[in-house]
């Protein structure tokens, strides 16, 4: 360093902030080192953080809500299709049996299925009223049911279990069944009346027309 | 109180000690932010952040007798200046080529000019140079210093320097000429 430098740096070290017009604000200064600032770092991350959160619930909310929306409209159709075209699927319109005469576990897994894949279907004026009318109709029938149902249904049970004893099985064996085909057959009612009226020089269609009628009836009383 | 007493009253926490020594250096630590940024809120700002550092790692500081805080104290005003002029994105250093053996004219013409005049002549200085020629000069920090600090090569901290000092004598020069001219 040399005497230039030397001698300038003694000359600014020499000087206060007052001697070159500066006036400091030592106290505006010392406010902000007393402050603490922690308050000011973490309110700012803290609120674009719960915006931002806000903001993708809102976005998503919005989204699914859209989403749902035209899956309800799109697949609806596709579904009500393939239950009426399927190649084994019942008719539209499935009468579940009565509870009392069937256990739910009873009735078939089909039926089960198709009740609940049922669509609901547009209907206009007329196919309400007729519907309504056949409701009521069904449920005329079904009260009719209930009563009889209400009043015999311990005999009836009886009764079908009698019935289920009393039928015997049958037992096939095979030789049986041997010996049913190895018999000659006895000739039927028609081959006889046919050998007694038949002539050598007659067609066989002729033959029919020659027999008298009285014989026939007699022959297949 | 004296300057131990105070730096180990602070370090307890004590504000009364902790203001005791801010109006101590206050005025110091401002002169030396105020040749690096030229502007005086910029300036206030950084020796707050300065004090605020200070307090919060005086527990590491080694009191070494008197004089040994203001180094220190003024070691940190200095880097916060450099981080304050790397935000600003003001530091830069175009290079030059490096200028040797310029005759020293000016040398009593220092004297003859006043403190005021002078520090408007270095915060004329272009942010590069004032930044060079205040550690070189003012710090007493070696160009190798200055080069690790500023992340330039030791030549570049040398231009910056030179150009620094020959434009300041210079205006030193053109200033001395006009006041004879208004004297005639």
């Amino acid at each position: 360093m040399n005497n230039w430098e030397r001698n300038l740096r003694d000359k600014l070290n020499s000087v206060s902030p007052e001697g070159l017009d500066y006036h400091v604000a030592k106290e505006q200064i010392w406010k902000k080192i007393a402050k603490p600032k922690r308050k000011t770092i973490w309110l700012l991350p803290a609120l674009t953080h719960t915006a931002a959160v806000i903001a993708g619930v809102i976005l998503s909310g919005v989204f699914m809500f859209l989403l749902f929306k035209n899956t309800n409209n799109t697949l609806n159709p596709k579904a009500r299709f393939r239950v009426s075209n399927a190649p084994f699927s019942q008719p539209d319109l499935v009468f579940l049996k009565k509870e009392s005469d069937t256990a739910p576990f009873e009735q078939s897994t089909g039926t089960q299925h198709n009740a609940l894949r049922k669509q609901p279907e547009v209907l206009n004026r007329k196919q309400i009223k007729k519907r309504n009318n056949q409701s009521v109709a069904l449920s005329s029938e079904r009260m009719e049911e209930k009563a009889e149902s209400n009043i015999h249904p311990i005999s009836r049970q009886v009764v079908s279990e009698n019935k289920v004893e009393n039928q015997e099985k049958p037992i096939a064996y095979w030789s049986d069944i041997n010996e049913k085909y190895a018999q000659p057959q006895a000739p039927s009612a028609w081959v006889k009346i046919r050998k007694k009226f038949s002539r050598s020089d007659v067609s066989k269609t002729d033959s029919i027309n020659k027999i008298p009628l009285m014989a026939l009836t007699e022959a297949f009383r | 109180m004296t300057e131990e007493q105070i730096i180990d009253a602070c370090r307890q926490g004590n504000s009364f000690a902790q203001r005791m020594l801010f109006e101590l250096y206050c005025d110091r630590i401002f002169m030396v932010c105020i040749r690096y940024v030229s502007q005086q809120h910029m300036a206030e700002e950084i020796v707050s952040d300065t004090f605020l550092k200070c307090f919060h790692s005086l527990k590491s500081f080694e009191y070494r007798g008197k004089g040994s805080l203001q180094a220190w104290l003024s070691k940190i005003a200095v880097n916060e200046c450099l981080m304050f002029l790397r935000k600003q994105k003001n530091l830069s250093f175009p290079i030059e080529e490096y200028l040797s053996g310029q005759e020293d004219q000016s040398a009593n013409a220092i004297e003859r000019i006043s403190v005021k005049e002078l520090m408007s002549l270095i915060q004329k200085l272009p942010d590069g140079y004032r930044t060079v020629f205040n550690m070189f000069v003012m710090e007493g920090f070696s160009h190798k210093e200055i080069a690790c600090h500023l992340n330039i090569s030791e030549n570049t901290s040398k231009t910056q320097l030179m150009k620094a000092k020959s434009f300041l004598k210079k205006q030193i020069n053109a200033y001395e000429q006009l006041g004879t001219k208004l004297k005639g």
